[in-house]
Protein backbone atom coordinates (compact mmCIF):
# COMPACT_ATOMS: atom_id res chain seq x y z
CA UNK A 1 0.00 0.00 0.00
CA UNK A 2 2.92 2.22 0.71
CA UNK A 3 4.60 2.15 -2.51
CA UNK A 4 1.05 2.69 -4.00
CA UNK A 5 1.15 6.20 -2.23
CA UNK A 6 4.67 6.89 -2.91
CA UNK A 7 4.14 6.22 -6.68
CA UNK A 8 1.10 8.29 -6.42
CA UNK A 9 3.12 10.98 -5.19
CA UNK A 10 6.01 10.70 -7.87
CA UNK A 11 3.70 10.87 -10.51
CA UNK A 12 2.17 14.23 -9.67
CA UNK A 13 5.39 15.30 -9.32
CA UNK A 14 7.03 13.85 -12.40
CA UNK A 15 4.17 14.13 -14.87
CA UNK A 16 4.03 17.46 -15.92
CA UNK A 17 7.70 17.10 -16.52
CA UNK A 18 7.47 13.83 -18.24
CA UNK A 19 4.83 14.97 -20.65
CA UNK A 20 6.40 15.64 -23.82
CA UNK A 21 5.65 19.10 -26.30
CA UNK A 22 7.70 20.97 -28.72
CA UNK A 23 11.86 20.08 -29.34
CA UNK A 24 13.19 21.75 -26.09
CA UNK A 25 16.32 22.87 -25.04
CA UNK A 26 17.89 26.49 -25.97
CA UNK A 27 19.15 26.83 -29.69
CA UNK A 28 19.52 22.53 -29.14
CA UNK A 29 21.45 23.01 -26.06
CA UNK A 30 19.04 20.89 -23.42
CA UNK A 31 21.57 20.62 -20.82
CA UNK A 32 23.35 23.72 -18.47
CA UNK A 33 25.21 23.25 -15.97
CA UNK A 34 26.13 25.84 -13.67
CA UNK A 35 27.74 27.31 -10.33
CA UNK A 36 26.51 29.61 -7.62
CA UNK A 37 26.66 31.07 -4.77
CA UNK A 38 24.04 32.60 -1.82
CA UNK A 39 24.82 34.38 1.34
CA UNK A 40 23.53 33.87 4.22
CA UNK A 41 22.84 36.57 6.61
CA UNK A 42 23.01 35.21 10.47
CA UNK A 43 20.41 37.06 13.06
CA UNK A 44 20.32 34.46 15.73
CA UNK A 45 24.23 33.71 16.09
CA UNK A 46 27.54 33.18 15.13
CA UNK A 47 29.06 32.46 11.44
CA UNK A 48 31.91 29.78 11.73
CA UNK A 49 34.16 32.69 12.07
CA UNK A 50 32.18 34.05 15.31
CA UNK A 51 30.87 36.63 13.71
CA UNK A 52 27.52 38.34 14.00
CA UNK A 53 25.03 39.61 16.28
CA UNK A 54 25.31 36.74 18.48
CA UNK A 55 28.70 35.87 18.94
CA UNK A 56 30.22 33.21 20.87
CA UNK A 57 31.41 35.17 23.81
CA UNK A 58 33.66 37.91 22.34
CA UNK A 59 32.77 38.03 18.60
CA UNK A 60 34.91 38.46 15.75
CA UNK A 61 32.57 41.46 14.18
CA UNK A 62 29.60 42.84 14.03
CA UNK A 63 28.20 41.31 10.65
CA UNK A 64 28.08 37.86 10.01
CA UNK A 65 27.59 35.88 6.84
CA UNK A 66 27.81 32.68 5.53
CA UNK A 67 28.28 31.50 1.87
CA UNK A 68 26.32 28.18 0.16
CA UNK A 69 28.10 27.26 -3.04
CA UNK A 70 25.63 24.87 -4.82
CA UNK A 71 26.62 23.09 -8.33
CA UNK A 72 24.07 22.45 -10.58
CA UNK A 73 23.20 20.00 -13.48
CA UNK A 74 20.38 20.91 -15.35
CA UNK A 75 18.76 18.86 -17.96
CA UNK A 76 15.36 19.96 -20.16
CA UNK A 77 13.02 17.71 -20.61
CA UNK A 78 10.38 19.53 -22.10
CA UNK A 79 9.86 22.87 -23.94
CA UNK A 80 9.63 24.64 -20.93
CA UNK A 81 10.63 21.99 -18.21
CA UNK A 82 13.63 21.13 -16.78
CA UNK A 83 14.69 18.51 -14.09
CA UNK A 84 18.00 19.28 -12.39
CA UNK A 85 20.26 17.76 -9.83
CA UNK A 86 21.85 19.82 -7.16
CA UNK A 87 24.67 19.64 -4.50
CA UNK A 88 25.88 22.22 -2.01
CA UNK A 89 28.02 23.12 0.79
CA UNK A 90 28.17 26.04 3.64
CA UNK A 91 29.22 26.08 7.17
CA UNK A 92 28.28 27.87 9.76
CA UNK A 93 28.50 28.43 13.43
CA UNK A 94 26.06 27.39 16.60
CA UNK A 95 26.35 27.95 20.62
CA UNK A 96 24.96 25.42 22.49
CA UNK A 97 24.87 24.62 26.34
CA UNK A 98 25.77 20.93 27.47
CA UNK A 99 25.59 19.61 30.82
CA UNK A 100 27.15 16.52 32.72
CA UNK A 101 26.78 15.20 36.02
CA UNK A 102 29.44 16.50 38.11
CA UNK A 103 32.18 14.10 39.58
CA UNK A 104 33.10 16.14 42.14
CA UNK A 105 31.00 17.15 45.03
CA UNK A 106 30.14 21.07 45.46
CA UNK A 107 30.81 22.93 48.60
CA UNK A 108 27.71 21.64 49.99
CA UNK A 109 28.32 18.29 49.40
CA UNK A 110 25.70 18.31 46.39
CA UNK A 111 26.36 16.75 43.43
CA UNK A 112 25.27 18.91 40.74
CA UNK A 113 26.18 19.34 37.20
CA UNK A 114 29.31 20.80 35.13
CA UNK A 115 28.49 23.35 32.55
CA UNK A 116 29.92 23.57 29.10
CA UNK A 117 29.12 26.51 26.79
CA UNK A 118 30.28 24.88 23.34
CA UNK A 119 31.26 26.32 20.00
CA UNK A 120 29.88 24.61 16.95
CA UNK A 121 31.25 24.77 13.56
CA UNK A 122 28.77 23.10 11.08
CA UNK A 123 29.49 21.92 7.95
CA UNK A 124 26.33 21.43 5.82
CA UNK A 125 26.54 19.26 2.68
CA UNK A 126 23.41 18.76 0.81
CA UNK A 127 22.04 17.12 -2.30
CA UNK A 128 18.58 18.13 -3.92
CA UNK A 129 16.42 17.46 -6.96
CA UNK A 130 14.72 20.64 -8.60
CA UNK A 131 12.08 20.65 -10.88
CA UNK A 132 11.66 23.50 -13.14
CA UNK A 133 9.05 25.55 -15.00
CA UNK A 134 9.68 27.77 -17.09
CA UNK A 135 7.43 31.39 -17.90
CA UNK A 136 6.91 31.25 -21.82
CA UNK A 137 5.98 35.17 -21.74
CA UNK A 138 9.48 37.42 -22.45
CA UNK A 139 10.73 34.82 -24.68
CA UNK A 140 11.32 32.17 -21.77
CA UNK A 141 12.79 28.76 -23.14
CA UNK A 142 14.02 25.84 -20.62
CA UNK A 143 16.76 26.45 -20.23
CA UNK A 144 17.04 30.40 -20.04
CA UNK A 145 14.67 32.72 -18.89
CA UNK A 146 12.66 33.24 -15.99
CA UNK A 147 11.26 30.05 -14.29
CA UNK A 148 9.69 28.68 -11.32
CA UNK A 149 10.90 25.72 -9.38
CA UNK A 150 10.38 23.71 -6.53
CA UNK A 151 12.23 20.33 -5.04
CA UNK A 152 13.60 18.57 -2.38
CA UNK A 153 17.16 18.80 -0.55
CA UNK A 154 18.58 16.55 1.74
CA UNK A 155 21.24 18.12 4.02
CA UNK A 156 24.19 15.76 6.08
CA UNK A 157 25.27 17.69 8.88
CA UNK A 158 28.64 17.22 10.54
CA UNK A 159 29.20 19.35 13.65
CA UNK A 160 32.59 20.05 15.29
CA UNK A 161 33.08 21.54 19.00
CA UNK A 162 35.90 24.00 18.05
CA UNK A 163 35.60 25.92 21.27
CA UNK A 164 34.55 24.76 24.72
CA UNK A 165 34.29 26.62 27.77
CA UNK A 166 33.53 24.47 31.48
CA UNK A 167 32.29 25.94 34.36
CA UNK A 168 33.04 23.08 36.88
CA UNK A 169 30.31 22.48 39.81
CA UNK A 170 33.22 21.87 42.01
CA UNK A 171 36.21 24.85 40.92
CA UNK A 172 38.66 23.20 43.25
CA UNK A 173 39.05 19.67 41.86
CA UNK A 174 36.68 19.66 39.15
CA UNK A 175 39.46 20.79 36.89
CA UNK A 176 41.80 18.37 38.27
CA UNK A 177 39.25 15.33 37.44
CA UNK A 178 37.83 16.48 34.21
CA UNK A 179 33.83 15.97 33.10
CA UNK A 180 32.23 13.16 31.91
CA UNK A 181 31.99 12.66 28.01
CA UNK A 182 29.66 15.31 26.16
CA UNK A 183 27.78 12.30 24.48
CA UNK A 184 27.20 14.76 21.35
CA UNK A 185 27.05 13.27 18.57
CA UNK A 186 28.25 14.76 15.21
CA UNK A 187 26.72 13.45 11.68
CA UNK A 188 22.86 13.79 11.45
CA UNK A 189 20.20 14.81 8.28
CA UNK A 190 17.50 17.02 7.89
CA UNK A 191 15.21 17.08 5.00
CA UNK A 192 13.53 20.25 3.27
CA UNK A 193 11.07 21.07 0.53
CA UNK A 194 11.93 24.58 -1.44
CA UNK A 195 10.73 26.94 -3.69
CA UNK A 196 11.99 29.72 -5.52
CA UNK A 197 12.38 32.17 -8.88
CA UNK A 198 15.24 32.47 -10.73
CA UNK A 199 16.50 34.43 -13.80
CA UNK A 200 18.89 32.55 -16.56
CA UNK A 201 20.03 34.84 -18.73
CA UNK A 202 22.89 34.19 -21.71
CA UNK A 203 25.03 37.05 -21.85
CA UNK A 204 27.59 35.22 -24.03
CA UNK A 205 27.99 33.02 -26.36
CA UNK A 206 27.30 29.77 -23.85
CA UNK A 207 27.67 31.41 -20.57
CA UNK A 208 24.14 32.05 -18.51
CA UNK A 209 24.35 34.55 -15.51
CA UNK A 210 21.91 33.18 -13.03
CA UNK A 211 20.05 35.19 -10.07
CA UNK A 212 17.42 34.39 -7.84
CA UNK A 213 15.61 33.63 -4.22
CA UNK A 214 13.73 30.05 -3.01
CA UNK A 215 12.25 29.53 0.21
CA UNK A 216 12.78 26.53 2.04
CA UNK A 217 10.81 24.72 4.81
CA UNK A 218 12.17 21.46 6.89
CA UNK A 219 10.19 18.44 6.66
CA UNK A 220 11.21 17.88 10.35
CA UNK A 221 8.87 19.52 11.95
CA UNK A 222 10.12 18.92 15.55
CA UNK A 223 12.74 21.75 14.09
CA UNK A 224 10.34 24.48 15.24
CA UNK A 225 8.78 22.77 17.99
CA UNK A 226 10.96 21.76 20.62
CA UNK A 227 13.36 23.56 22.67
CA UNK A 228 16.81 23.07 23.73
CA UNK A 229 15.95 24.53 26.82
CA UNK A 230 14.22 21.72 27.90
CA UNK A 231 16.07 19.95 30.90
CA UNK A 232 14.86 16.46 30.25
CA UNK A 233 16.74 16.17 26.95
CA UNK A 234 20.32 14.62 26.42
CA UNK A 235 22.82 16.83 24.73
CA UNK A 236 22.30 15.00 21.74
CA UNK A 237 19.06 15.71 21.65
CA UNK A 238 19.85 19.26 23.05
CA UNK A 239 22.26 19.63 20.14
CA UNK A 240 19.82 18.26 17.37
CA UNK A 241 17.02 20.60 18.20
CA UNK A 242 19.50 23.68 18.29
CA UNK A 243 20.86 22.95 15.10
CA UNK A 244 18.08 22.17 13.30
CA UNK A 245 16.16 25.22 14.10
CA UNK A 246 19.45 27.20 13.14
CA UNK A 247 19.81 25.79 9.72
CA UNK A 248 15.63 25.98 9.15
CA UNK A 249 16.41 29.52 9.59
CA UNK A 250 19.54 29.40 7.26
CA UNK A 251 17.44 27.73 4.58
CA UNK A 252 14.37 29.96 5.23
CA UNK A 253 14.69 32.68 2.45
CA UNK A 254 17.53 32.48 0.09
CA UNK A 255 19.24 34.88 -3.08
CA UNK A 256 21.56 33.46 -4.92
CA UNK A 257 23.61 34.49 -7.80
CA UNK A 258 25.61 32.01 -10.25
CA UNK A 259 27.22 31.20 -13.75
CA UNK A 260 25.87 28.20 -16.15
CA UNK A 261 27.71 26.73 -19.13
CA UNK A 262 25.00 25.37 -21.88
CA UNK A 263 26.59 22.29 -22.54
CA UNK A 264 25.17 19.55 -24.96
CA UNK B 1 16.17 48.69 -19.46
CA UNK B 2 18.57 46.00 -19.79
CA UNK B 3 21.46 47.96 -19.04
CA UNK B 4 20.12 48.40 -15.73
CA UNK B 5 19.63 44.72 -15.14
CA UNK B 6 23.32 44.36 -15.87
CA UNK B 7 24.53 47.17 -13.30
CA UNK B 8 22.19 45.10 -10.57
CA UNK B 9 23.94 42.21 -11.79
CA UNK B 10 27.70 43.56 -11.40
CA UNK B 11 26.94 44.88 -8.79
CA UNK B 12 25.28 41.88 -7.02
CA UNK B 13 28.39 40.29 -8.24
CA UNK B 14 30.71 42.59 -6.35
CA UNK B 15 29.38 43.10 -3.20
CA UNK B 16 28.91 39.34 -3.28
CA UNK B 17 32.84 38.79 -3.84
CA UNK B 18 33.91 41.78 -1.32
CA UNK B 19 31.74 39.88 1.38
CA UNK B 20 32.68 36.62 0.23
CA UNK B 21 36.68 37.55 0.35
CA UNK B 22 36.52 39.64 4.01
CA UNK B 23 34.51 36.73 5.93
CA UNK B 24 34.52 32.98 3.84
CA UNK B 25 37.84 32.11 4.94
CA UNK B 26 37.71 29.87 8.38
CA UNK B 27 39.56 32.20 10.79
CA UNK B 28 38.64 31.36 14.14
CA UNK B 29 41.05 31.88 17.06
CA UNK B 30 39.91 29.49 20.30
CA UNK B 31 39.10 32.16 23.44
CA UNK B 32 38.75 29.13 25.91
CA UNK B 33 39.93 25.33 25.82
CA UNK B 34 39.58 24.83 21.47
CA UNK B 35 38.81 21.94 20.04
CA UNK B 36 37.17 19.10 21.70
CA UNK B 37 36.04 15.75 21.17
CA UNK B 38 34.78 12.68 23.36
CA UNK B 39 37.58 10.14 22.22
CA UNK B 40 39.73 12.68 23.32
CA UNK B 41 38.54 13.32 26.96
CA UNK B 42 41.26 11.39 29.08
CA UNK B 43 40.10 11.11 32.46
CA UNK B 44 41.41 14.49 33.32
CA UNK B 45 39.68 16.97 31.10
CA UNK B 46 42.29 19.77 29.47
CA UNK B 47 44.45 19.55 32.54
CA UNK B 48 47.76 17.65 32.47
CA UNK B 49 48.97 16.97 35.55
CA UNK B 50 52.84 15.22 36.24
CA UNK B 51 53.11 11.72 36.55
CA UNK B 52 54.16 11.01 40.20
CA UNK B 53 52.53 7.52 40.73
CA UNK B 54 54.75 4.45 39.15
CA UNK B 55 53.07 0.72 39.46
CA UNK B 56 53.75 -2.50 37.81
CA UNK B 57 50.94 -4.32 36.60
CA UNK B 58 51.11 -7.59 34.10
CA UNK B 59 55.04 -6.85 33.92
CA UNK B 60 55.01 -3.39 32.75
CA UNK B 61 55.20 -0.63 34.01
CA UNK B 62 52.71 2.17 34.17
CA UNK B 63 52.94 6.17 35.05
CA UNK B 64 50.32 8.26 36.26
CA UNK B 65 49.73 11.36 38.43
CA UNK B 66 48.49 11.14 41.83
CA UNK B 67 45.18 11.08 41.39
CA UNK B 68 45.89 7.68 39.96
CA UNK B 69 44.74 8.22 36.51
CA UNK B 70 46.18 8.80 32.66
CA UNK B 71 48.16 5.59 33.71
CA UNK B 72 50.60 4.94 30.36
CA UNK B 73 52.43 2.21 30.18
CA UNK B 74 56.02 3.10 29.82
CA UNK B 75 57.36 -0.22 28.85
CA UNK B 76 56.03 -3.25 26.96
CA UNK B 77 58.49 -6.49 27.74
CA UNK B 78 56.46 -7.90 30.36
CA UNK B 79 58.90 -9.35 32.35
CA UNK B 80 59.41 -6.50 35.01
CA UNK B 81 57.87 -6.92 38.51
CA UNK B 82 59.23 -3.91 40.57
CA UNK B 83 59.44 -0.22 40.07
CA UNK B 84 60.63 3.13 41.98
CA UNK B 85 60.38 6.40 41.53
CA UNK B 86 62.71 9.69 43.04
CA UNK B 87 61.06 12.25 44.96
CA UNK B 88 61.79 14.76 42.38
CA UNK B 89 59.14 12.61 39.96
CA UNK B 90 61.76 12.98 36.97
CA UNK B 91 63.44 9.68 36.88
CA UNK B 92 61.56 5.70 37.14
CA UNK B 93 64.11 2.60 37.97
CA UNK B 94 62.56 -1.21 36.71
CA UNK B 95 65.03 -3.84 36.37
CA UNK B 96 64.12 -6.93 33.33
CA UNK B 97 64.28 -10.36 34.39
CA UNK B 98 68.48 -11.22 33.38
CA UNK B 99 69.56 -7.45 33.13
CA UNK B 100 70.88 -4.44 35.10
CA UNK B 101 68.26 -1.94 36.26
CA UNK B 102 66.99 0.35 33.68
CA UNK B 103 66.48 4.43 34.08
CA UNK B 104 63.68 5.90 32.80
CA UNK B 105 63.62 10.00 32.06
CA UNK B 106 59.62 10.71 32.59
CA UNK B 107 60.69 14.48 31.21
CA UNK B 108 62.31 12.75 27.66
CA UNK B 109 59.98 9.87 27.55
CA UNK B 110 62.75 7.25 27.08
CA UNK B 111 64.86 4.87 28.76
CA UNK B 112 68.61 7.17 29.46
CA UNK B 113 70.53 4.40 30.81
CA UNK B 114 71.01 0.96 32.84
CA UNK B 115 72.40 0.98 36.49
CA UNK B 116 75.76 -0.75 36.07
CA UNK B 117 76.86 -3.73 38.48
CA UNK B 118 73.09 -3.96 39.23
CA UNK B 119 72.16 -7.01 37.32
CA UNK B 120 71.38 -9.29 40.79
CA UNK B 121 69.90 -6.52 42.44
CA UNK B 122 67.18 -7.31 44.25
CA UNK B 123 65.99 -4.30 45.22
CA UNK B 124 66.61 -0.56 43.93
CA UNK B 125 65.52 3.11 44.75
CA UNK B 126 66.41 6.56 44.82
CA UNK B 127 67.92 8.34 47.84
CA UNK B 128 66.20 11.39 48.63
CA UNK B 129 68.17 13.60 47.26
CA UNK B 130 66.58 12.32 43.52
CA UNK B 131 70.26 11.62 42.27
CA UNK B 132 71.85 8.71 44.25
CA UNK B 133 70.41 5.44 43.01
CA UNK B 134 70.90 2.22 45.44
CA UNK B 135 70.53 -1.23 45.19
CA UNK B 136 70.91 -4.31 47.17
CA UNK B 137 72.30 -7.47 45.96
CA UNK B 138 71.28 -10.90 46.67
CA UNK B 139 74.22 -11.60 48.57
CA UNK B 140 72.94 -8.91 50.75
CA UNK B 141 75.58 -6.17 49.47
CA UNK B 142 74.37 -2.35 49.75
CA UNK B 143 75.66 -0.28 46.50
CA UNK B 144 75.17 3.07 45.58
CA UNK B 145 75.02 4.90 41.73
CA UNK B 146 75.67 8.63 42.01
CA UNK B 147 76.59 11.61 44.30
CA UNK B 148 78.24 9.64 47.38
CA UNK B 149 75.53 9.16 50.26
CA UNK B 150 77.41 6.76 52.59
CA UNK B 151 80.91 6.07 54.49
CA UNK B 152 81.43 3.27 52.58
CA UNK B 153 80.24 2.20 48.93
CA UNK B 154 79.51 -0.75 48.57
CA UNK B 155 78.54 -1.74 52.40
CA UNK B 156 78.11 -5.34 53.37
CA UNK B 157 75.23 -5.79 55.44
CA UNK B 158 75.65 -9.00 56.49
CA UNK B 159 78.60 -7.98 58.62
CA UNK B 160 78.33 -4.32 58.28
CA UNK B 161 77.02 -4.08 62.10
CA UNK B 162 78.74 -6.86 63.56
CA UNK B 163 75.33 -7.94 64.76
CA UNK B 164 75.34 -11.77 66.46
CA UNK B 165 73.95 -14.44 63.80
CA UNK B 166 74.04 -15.10 60.29
CA UNK B 167 72.38 -11.89 58.70
CA UNK B 168 70.48 -11.87 55.50
CA UNK B 169 69.25 -8.46 54.38
CA UNK B 170 66.08 -8.38 52.60
CA UNK B 171 65.32 -5.32 52.41
CA UNK B 172 66.82 -1.22 52.32
CA UNK B 173 66.01 2.19 52.30
CA UNK B 174 68.04 4.91 52.38
CA UNK B 175 67.73 7.95 54.79
CA UNK B 176 68.08 11.65 54.12
CA UNK B 177 70.51 11.71 56.80
CA UNK B 178 72.62 9.39 54.45
CA UNK B 179 72.12 6.57 57.07
CA UNK B 180 69.71 3.40 56.29
CA UNK B 181 67.44 1.03 57.55
CA UNK B 182 67.28 -2.59 56.64
CA UNK B 183 65.19 -5.50 57.72
CA UNK B 184 66.86 -8.75 57.97
CA UNK B 185 66.63 -12.54 58.38
CA UNK B 186 68.34 -14.26 61.02
CA UNK B 187 68.66 -17.49 60.48
CA UNK B 188 70.04 -19.11 63.35
CA UNK B 189 67.08 -17.66 65.37
CA UNK B 190 64.57 -17.41 62.50
CA UNK B 191 64.10 -13.78 64.18
CA UNK B 192 63.19 -10.73 62.15
CA UNK B 193 63.93 -7.21 62.10
CA UNK B 194 64.49 -4.02 61.14
CA UNK B 195 67.86 -2.00 61.74
CA UNK B 196 68.63 1.63 61.46
CA UNK B 197 71.81 2.71 61.08
CA UNK B 198 74.35 5.91 60.00
CA UNK B 199 77.85 5.21 59.02
CA UNK B 200 78.64 2.44 61.23
CA UNK B 201 76.62 3.29 64.06
CA UNK B 202 73.87 1.20 64.52
CA UNK B 203 70.83 3.50 66.19
CA UNK B 204 68.00 1.55 67.01
CA UNK B 205 66.17 -1.76 66.01
CA UNK B 206 63.19 -3.45 66.21
CA UNK B 207 62.39 -6.85 65.77
CA UNK B 208 59.19 -7.76 63.44
CA UNK B 209 56.92 -10.77 63.13
CA UNK B 210 57.53 -11.39 59.21
CA UNK B 211 60.08 -11.26 56.91
CA UNK B 212 59.46 -8.31 55.17
CA UNK B 213 61.45 -7.61 52.05
CA UNK B 214 60.57 -3.81 50.34
CA UNK B 215 60.68 -1.00 52.58
CA UNK B 216 59.09 2.52 51.51
CA UNK B 217 59.45 5.91 53.29
CA UNK B 218 57.85 8.72 52.71
CA UNK B 219 59.33 11.59 51.93
CA UNK B 220 59.23 13.24 55.06
CA UNK B 221 61.25 9.91 56.61
CA UNK B 222 58.63 9.64 59.20
CA UNK B 223 56.69 6.83 58.03
CA UNK B 224 58.18 3.35 56.68
CA UNK B 225 55.86 0.51 55.33
CA UNK B 226 57.38 -2.75 55.34
CA UNK B 227 55.75 -5.43 52.61
CA UNK B 228 56.23 -8.65 53.41
CA UNK B 229 57.33 -11.26 50.84
CA UNK B 230 54.82 -13.79 51.96
CA UNK B 231 51.42 -13.70 49.88
CA UNK B 232 48.94 -12.81 52.34
CA UNK B 233 50.59 -10.66 54.94
CA UNK B 234 49.23 -7.24 55.36
CA UNK B 235 51.85 -4.31 55.27
CA UNK B 236 52.90 -2.93 58.31
CA UNK B 237 53.36 0.49 59.32
CA UNK B 238 56.15 2.00 61.64
CA UNK B 239 57.10 5.73 62.83
CA UNK B 240 60.20 6.63 61.79
CA UNK B 241 62.92 7.63 63.20
CA UNK B 242 62.04 5.49 66.31
CA UNK B 243 60.73 2.64 64.31
CA UNK B 244 57.72 2.54 66.66
CA UNK B 245 54.98 0.10 65.17
CA UNK B 246 52.13 1.78 64.20
CA UNK B 247 49.84 -0.41 62.81
CA UNK B 248 48.52 -2.50 59.69
CA UNK B 249 47.46 -2.18 56.25
CA UNK B 250 44.62 -4.87 55.94
CA UNK B 251 44.03 -6.55 52.52
CA UNK B 252 46.63 -4.86 51.03
CA UNK B 253 49.84 -6.39 49.13
CA UNK B 254 51.78 -3.02 48.26
CA UNK B 255 51.97 0.31 49.84
CA UNK B 256 54.11 3.28 49.45
CA UNK B 257 53.12 6.15 52.66
CA UNK B 258 52.71 10.00 52.05
CA UNK B 259 51.87 10.08 56.26
CA UNK B 260 50.58 8.50 58.75
CA UNK B 261 47.07 7.66 58.08
CA UNK B 262 47.81 8.01 53.85
CA UNK B 263 48.78 6.02 51.27
CA UNK B 264 48.92 4.50 47.79
CA UNK B 265 48.22 0.96 47.77
CA UNK B 266 47.26 -2.11 46.04
CA UNK B 267 44.43 -3.98 47.24
CA UNK B 268 44.35 -8.06 47.07
CA UNK B 269 42.25 -7.34 43.87
CA UNK B 270 44.64 -5.00 42.44
CA UNK B 271 42.57 -2.18 42.94
CA UNK B 272 45.55 1.13 43.28
CA UNK B 273 43.34 2.75 46.77
CA UNK B 274 43.95 6.69 46.13
CA UNK B 275 44.00 8.63 48.89
CA UNK B 276 42.63 11.56 46.59
CA UNK B 277 39.59 10.71 44.20
CA UNK B 278 38.93 6.92 43.51
CA UNK B 279 40.06 3.61 43.51
CA UNK B 280 41.04 2.55 40.01
CA UNK B 281 41.48 -0.61 39.10
CA UNK B 282 44.65 -2.43 37.70
CA UNK B 283 45.45 -0.92 34.30
CA UNK B 284 46.56 -4.53 33.19
CA UNK B 285 46.20 -7.63 35.78
CA UNK B 286 47.63 -8.35 38.75
CA UNK B 287 49.99 -5.49 40.21
CA UNK B 288 53.20 -6.36 41.51
CA UNK B 289 54.40 -3.17 43.31
CA UNK B 290 53.56 1.28 43.63
CA UNK B 291 55.54 3.67 44.56
CA UNK B 292 54.77 7.53 45.04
Amino acid sequence: MKKIYLSLVVAVFLLPFLSAGQAPGYLGKKAIISFSTSAIPTFNGPTQNNRGREPYFVGNGTYGVNYEFEGNFEYVVGRYRSVALSVSQYYTGAKLTAETRAREAGPFNDFGFDRHELFLRLNVKSVGLVFSRYKKDKGGLAPVGNRFYWGLKRSFISSKIVDKNTNYHNDEFGPLTGHEDLEIGNNFTQNYLFFGWSNNQVFWDKLVFKTGFRLALPLNLRAYSDSESDSSFSNEEKHRINVANRLALHEAVRFDIGLGLLLF
Amino acid sequence: MKYLNAVYKAASILVVTMLFTTTACYDYEPQFEGEYEDAENGVIGEVKLPKELVIVAGGDVYLGDEFGLAMEAITSSGNITTASINDDKTKVLYKREGEEVSIYDITAQSEEGRVSGSINAKWFDYHPNSETIYFLTEDGILNTVGPEVLVQNPIDLKTHLNIVGNINPLGVVLLPQNGFVYTYYNSFGFSFGMIHSSGTNLIESTSMSSSKSILRINKSASVIHAVSSSAGDDVTIYRFPFLGFYGFLNDVKYAVPIDLDRSYSVTEDNIIDVPFGEDIPSPNGAITAIDF
